[in-house]
C-alpha cells in the first residue's frame, strides 16, 4: 500500500498521552527511562503529553481498578481521531498479579484494559525493558499510519 | 569556571565516539553493540526439549498462574502466557530438571487486540499409559526421573527389591496399583 503525505506526517511526531491506571508504577518508571538520554525517544519526534486532547497514542500501564474503569474510558474518547492505543505491561494485558484467575476476578479489578478500550498493540513484561516499549511504540506507529 | 570548560570538552569529546543514546533497533557501530543486556536478564521462556520431563512443578510456584498445564490423550502440553507473566524466574529456579531456562530476549511486542494475540510459549511432553485400563498416567520422562531419583537416594540394601517392585509399579495408574497391589506379589513395605 501506497502511503499519501497525509499518512506520512501523521506518524512523523506522535505524541503521547500515558493513563496511569493502577499499577505498581514501575512501568511508568521504565516508560520515563524511554524519554531519558540513553533510550531518548524524543530523537525520533515522540513527545510525552499530559493533555489527551494533543496526543495521538493512549498507552495504558495498570490494572485498570473499578474506580479508574469509567475514566480511563473518558480519557480514551477524548483523544483526537485517528489514535492507537497501548497496553504496556502484563497487568495492562490480562491483569497479571493482581488478576492471578480469569474465573475468579480480582474484587477491586475493573479491567483489563481490553476490556474497557480497543487495544491495538500489547507490550508484555514486568515491567517492559524500555527497548520494548521502543518496539511497542514503533508498532503503534505502522497502525497509525494505516488508520 | 575553566576547570568546568575543561570537564565538558572531555564530555563532549567522550559522547562523540561513544555516545550514550542507544540505537533502537540495536545495531553496531565501530566500538560494537550499543545495546547491552546482562546476561541474567530475563526475558522470553525456553523449555528444554530433552531435559524437561513435564512434572508441573513450574505451574504450580507460578507467582501470576502464567504457566498452565494441560492433558490430552497422548501428551501433556505446558503453555506460558508471556501477557500474564511478571518474570520473576521462579519456574525456573523450582525446576528440578533444569528444563526451563529464561532467556535475554525482551522484544516480545505485538500487534493484536486482545491478551490471546499475546505469544505464547508451548511444550509438549509424552504421555504413558496405564498397562491394566489403559488410562493415561504420567509423563514417560518423569517416570524415568523419579526412577533415577529413587535409585540415587535409597540404602544400597534396598536396592535390587525396590528397583523390582518400581519396574511393576510405574507401568500402571495410581488405582490399579491400589487393586492390584495383592496380585502383583511386590514386597510387602516392612523393612524399608
Ligand atoms: S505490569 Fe508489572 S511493573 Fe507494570 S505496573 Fe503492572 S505490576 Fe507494575
Ligand atoms: S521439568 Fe521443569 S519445566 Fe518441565 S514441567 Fe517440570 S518444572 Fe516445569
Ligand atoms: S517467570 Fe514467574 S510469572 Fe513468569 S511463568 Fe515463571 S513463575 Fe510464572
Amino acid at each position: 500500500m501506497r502511503l499519501g503525505l497525509k499518512e506520512k506526517a501523521r506518524a512523523y511526531s506522535p505524541w503521547i498521552f500515558h493513563a496511569h491506571a493502577g499499577g505498581c508504577n514501575n512501568c511508568d518508571i521504565e516508560l520515563a527511562a524511554c524519554f531519558a538520554p540513553r533510550f531518548d525517544l524524543e530523537r525520533m519526534g515522540i513527545q510525552l503529553r499530559n493533555n489527551p486532547r494533543h496526543a495521538d497514542i493512549f498507552l495504558v500501564t495498570g490494572p485498570a481498578p473499578k474506580q479508574i474503569a469509567p475514566i480511563l474510558r473518558r480519557v480514551y474518547d477524548q483523544l483526537p481521531n485517528p489514535k492507537v492505543a497501548i497496553a504496556c505491561g502484563s497487568c495492562a494485558i490480562t491483569g497479571g498479579v493482581y488478576n492471578r484467575d480469569d474465573k475468579k476476578p480480582n474484587y477491586a479489578i475493573g479491567g483489563p484494559v481490553e476490556k474497557l478500550i480497543p487495544i491495538d498493540v500489547l507490550v508484555p513484561g514486568c515491567p517492559p525493558r524500555p527497548e520494548s516499549i521502543i518496539q511497542g511504540i514503533m508498532l503503534a506507529l505502522e497502525k497509525l499510519r494505516h488508520r | 569556571m575553566k576547570y568546568g570548560v575543561v570537564k565538558l570538552t572531555k564530555e563532549l569529546l567522550r559522547n562523540a565516539i561513544h555516545p550514550v543514546t542507544v540505537n533502537y533497533p540495536a545495531k553496531k557501530d565501530l566500538l560494537g553493540a550499543l545495546t547491552e543486556i546482562a546476561d541474567e536478564s530475563r526475558g522470553k521462556h525456553r523449555f528444554d526439549e530433552i531435559k524437561c520431563v513435564g512434572c508441573g512443578a513450574c505451574t504450580i510456584v507460578c507467582s501470576s498462574s502464567a504457566i498452565t498445564e494441560s492433558d490430552s490423550d497422548l501428551e501433556r502440553t505446558l503453555s506460558v502466557e508471556i501477557g500474564r507473566c511478571i518474570f520473576c524466574g521462579r519456574c525456573r529456579d523450582i525446576c528440578p530438571e533444569k528444563g526451563l531456562e529464561l532467556t535475554p530476549e525482551f522484544e516480545m511486542s505485538k500487534k493484536g487486540q486482545s491478551a490471546n494475540d499475546c505469544i505464547k510459549v508451548e511444550h509438549s511432553v509424552p504421555l504413558g499409559t496405564c498397562d491394566k485400563c489403559g488410562r493415561t498416567t504420567f509423563p514417560i520422562g518423569q517416570i524415568e526421573a523419579v526412577r533415577k531419583r529413587v535409585n540415587e537416594k535409597i540404602d544400597p540394601a534396598n536396592l535390587v527389591i525396590v528397583n523390582k517392585d518400581m519396574e511393576i509399579f510405574m507401568r500402571y495408574c495410581p488405582d490399579c496399583r491400589r487393586s492390584g497391589s495383592y496380585a502383583f506379589k511386590t514386597h510387602p513395605r516392612k523393612s524399608y
